[in-house]
């Protein structure tokens, strides 16, 4: 009987820690970091080929997924939050990808030829990445 | 010497009427949201955001990407993407309308105006009137449209379990845009 109890109290402890550590560990689940995960990799001119054609096919890939995207920087701003952003060109003079990055880069020059790596928020005028970094 | 008045007078004709239809837009607008909740307060905000303001008619357009909201919480992220307001079904969300008082706001003077808002706001598929109101500030030809409103979120038919006891039907919306 006694030792019937002392199993039940100690199965009892493990599912109560258990389960609290579990909670715990949910609730303060961490962030999500673009540099931990490994990236779709595309051309800037695809990836909004893709989102111009059907809208709904391309989220079904790429909403909310990390993305690694080939371009070229038409623009290099600050948004009124802070954030620097960046446009790619993606040979409609008319949308690109615009990339919302998480820390200031290193200086970046228009014109050049970068990859983005970020997560895909959807289209609007542009095809979305929001907390993006500059891999190269 | 006739030819190139009229040739100047067309050219001032033109640029006036390019200044009445000045179109001030933004791709990075913000708009966050906040609501009161006994375990922990929820607020979230977003810049994926893009709007058009119309200076000559008032005519005002929001649209902004459901994904792009970050909360301080992953894990209260995933619940609203996923329990609330269904962002992979839903990914955008609008607001489509007119600033009706906008022959009191001077787009050429430095100045705070108070600004009235009505339209149609899209959220979760589900379209309902709004009204709000909000201010335009012009200064040096910078334009910054602020606005504050509550909406109620049965009304998008946002449910989830804990709406209405952990988590409060009205949230505070929070608009914030600096045109270019």
């Amino acid at each position: 009987m006694n030792n019937k109890l002392r199993i039940f109290l100690i199965i009892a402890l493990v599912v109560v820690l258990g389960g609290g550590a579990v909670a715990y560990f949910m609730w303060n689940k961490p962030k999500r970091n673009v540099e931990d995960e490994k990236g779709i990799g595309i051309t800037a001119s695809l990836l909004v080929k893709e989102y111009q054609q059907n809208e709904a096919e391309a989220n079904k890939k790429y909403l909310d997924k990390t993305i690694q995207v080939t371009g070229n920087v038409s623009d290099v701003k600050n948004n009124q939050d802070g954030k620097a952003t960046i446009m790619l060109t993606s040979g409609d003079p008319f949308t690109g990808v615009f990339c919302t990055l998480k820390e200031r880069p290193g200086s970046i020059n228009t014109g050049s030829s970068v990859i983005i790596k970020g997560i895909c928020s959807g289209m609007l005028t542009d095809v979305r990445l929001r907390e993006a970094v500059v891999v190269k | 010497m006739k030819r190139l008045f009229i040739l100047v007078a067309a050219i001032g004709l033109a640029s006036t009427c390019l200044q009445a239809q000045k179109i001030y837009s933004t791709k990075t607008g913000k708009i966050s949201f906040f609501s009161n909740a006994p375990l922990e307060d929820i607020e979230a905000k977003t810049t994926e955001v893009e709007s058009k303001l119309l200076a000559s008619t008032g005519q005002v357009v929001f649209t902004l990407l459901m994904k792009g909201f970050q909360f301080e919480n992953p894990l209260m992220q995933e619940h609203f993407n996923e329990n609330y307001v269904e962002s992979t079904k839903y990914p955008k969300a609008d607001f489509k309308g007119f600033i009706t008082n906008i022959k009191d706001i001077n787009f050429t003077k430095d100045g705070t105006y108070p600004a009235n808002v009505n339209g149609m706001l899209t959220i979760h598929g589900v379209t309902k009137e709004v009204s709000s109101t909000g201010t335009i500030s012009v200064n040096t030809g910078k334009v910054t449209a602020k606005s504050k409103f509550n909406i109620t979120l049965k009304d998008y038919n946002i449910g989830g379990s804990l709406i209405g006891k952990k988590i409060a039907n009205q949230i505070e919306i929070t608009v914030e845009c600096q045109y270019e």
